[in-house]
């Protein structure tokens, strides 16, 4: 098992070398993951614990991964999968959370813009924010509709819509 | 610079907390919980702890009234039927971690429907023969007291019946149902927008 350019090429897998390939992932995709997962929730914390269960399934499904995908677009998928699984856990909570950010976002004109353009995503419908983040972490627009297992043109426009209500934000977060 | 190109670059200068060591994320996996399955898993564990109980009891006393055997066969099939329902859904509970995004949403929510169903059906058949098969399996056991005692014992059953029921699981049952409502309605609302845009 090893990977080259984004694909992983499987011979008689060891221990060893599954161990060394998800060293590999590991260290390749955390931040990756890590920022797809707070634009999801705009919570490190919490961000960081969806990141970690995505890549202990990562860890867990190595073995069985088809080389039916780029190993990327498969990770992204398991990333998305354990975003959407929050709305188990409380999806009211995040809803709010994201609404009271908003109302703040109006009235302080001195937040951070990096931190205004993640609490922008985080306050976009679900799966819009899985979309524009794998947008901006330069995932390819064919590889997030595959993700999502929707059609490329949809995705496409789906991105120009979500493009231009967060350039409207940052228009009024500017004057 | 164009707004578009601010925005990758301001998405990439995101400070991201670092990984956590290979230890920890590790360790972490052993110990993930998945919390339906455990509590499902533990539920028929005391289902059929309750069920040897009852063989055991059987075996020992060999009851010799009909009522008896037709309580005990009321018991057996209010557990059986649980048992099978849950089992089903744990075998739906693979995650499926990595299927596309829309399939998973659709997955999720089946889940959580057969989980609706098991929780609210399926439980008020499994309580309604177990307090039937009770009360029929207590006759025998009953008759060598006096009226009185068998009038107080049928009365402490029955009053137990109607608390566990009316005070403490309707309770829980509308709590769970609450919640696992409110999941089903996010996963449909996410599935419809599959078919809007």
């Amino acid at each position: 098992m090893t990977i080259k350019n984004g694909i992983l090429t499987k011979s008689t897998t060891t221990s060893v070398e599954h161990q060394s390939v998800f060293d590999q992932i590991y260290g390749d995709y955390w931040d990756k993951v890590f920022r797809l997962c707070m634009g999801y929730v705009n919570e490190p914390e919490w961000a960081k614990d969806i990141a970690q269960d995505t890549f202990i399934a990562v860890w867990k499904q190595l073995p069985n991964f088809r080389q039916e995908a780029a190993i990327g677009t498969w990770i992204f998928r398991i990333a998305c999968n354990n975003c959407l699984r929050q709305l188990e856990r409380s999806s009211r909570f995040i809803n709010k959370a994201i609404d009271d950010r908003a109302e703040e976002n109006n009235t302080n004109g001195n937040e951070d813009e990096v931190n205004f353009l993640y609490k922008c995503i985080a306050s976009l419908n679900e799966t819009d924010r899985l979309i524009i983040s794998m947008e901006l972490e330069n995932v390819k627009q064919a590889e997030i509709a595959n993700i999502l297992g929707l059609s490329e043109s949809n995705i496409r426009v789906r991105i120009h819509r979500i493009k231009e209500k967060l350039t409207e934000k940052f228009k009024s977060y500017e004057r | 610079m164009s707004a578009e190109d601010k925005f990758y670059q301001l998405w990439q200068s995101k400070k991201v907390i670092a990984a956590p060591s290979k230890d920890i994320l590790m360790r972490n996996a052993t110990s993930v919980k998945r919390g339906l399955r455990n509590q499902l898993i533990r539920t028929i564990i005391s289902i059929v702890a309750g069920a040897a109980i009852i063989i055991n009891k059987l075996m020992t006393t060999a009851p010799t009234m009909i009522t008896t055997w037709i309580g005990v066969a009321m018991l057996f099939i209010g557990m059986i039927l649980y048992i099978i329902y849950s089992t089903g859904l744990i075998k739906i509970l693979n995650p499926a971690i990595n299927l596309p995004v829309f399939e998973y949403i659709q997955h999720m929510q089946r889940i959580r429907e057969k989980q609706r169903f098991v929780q609210f059906n399926i439980f008020k058949v499994y309580f309604l023969m177990l307090s039937l098969g009770f009360c029929l399996y207590t006759i025998e056991f009953t008759r060598r007291f006096s009226n009185t005692v068998q009038i107080l014992i049928y009365t402490v059953l029955l009053c137990w019946i109607f608390i566990s029921w009316f005070f403490i699981e309707k309770k829980r049952i509308k709590k769970q149902e609450t919640v696992i409502s409110d999941v089903i309605e996010n996963f449909q609302s996410l599935s419809d927008e599959k078919s809007d845009k």
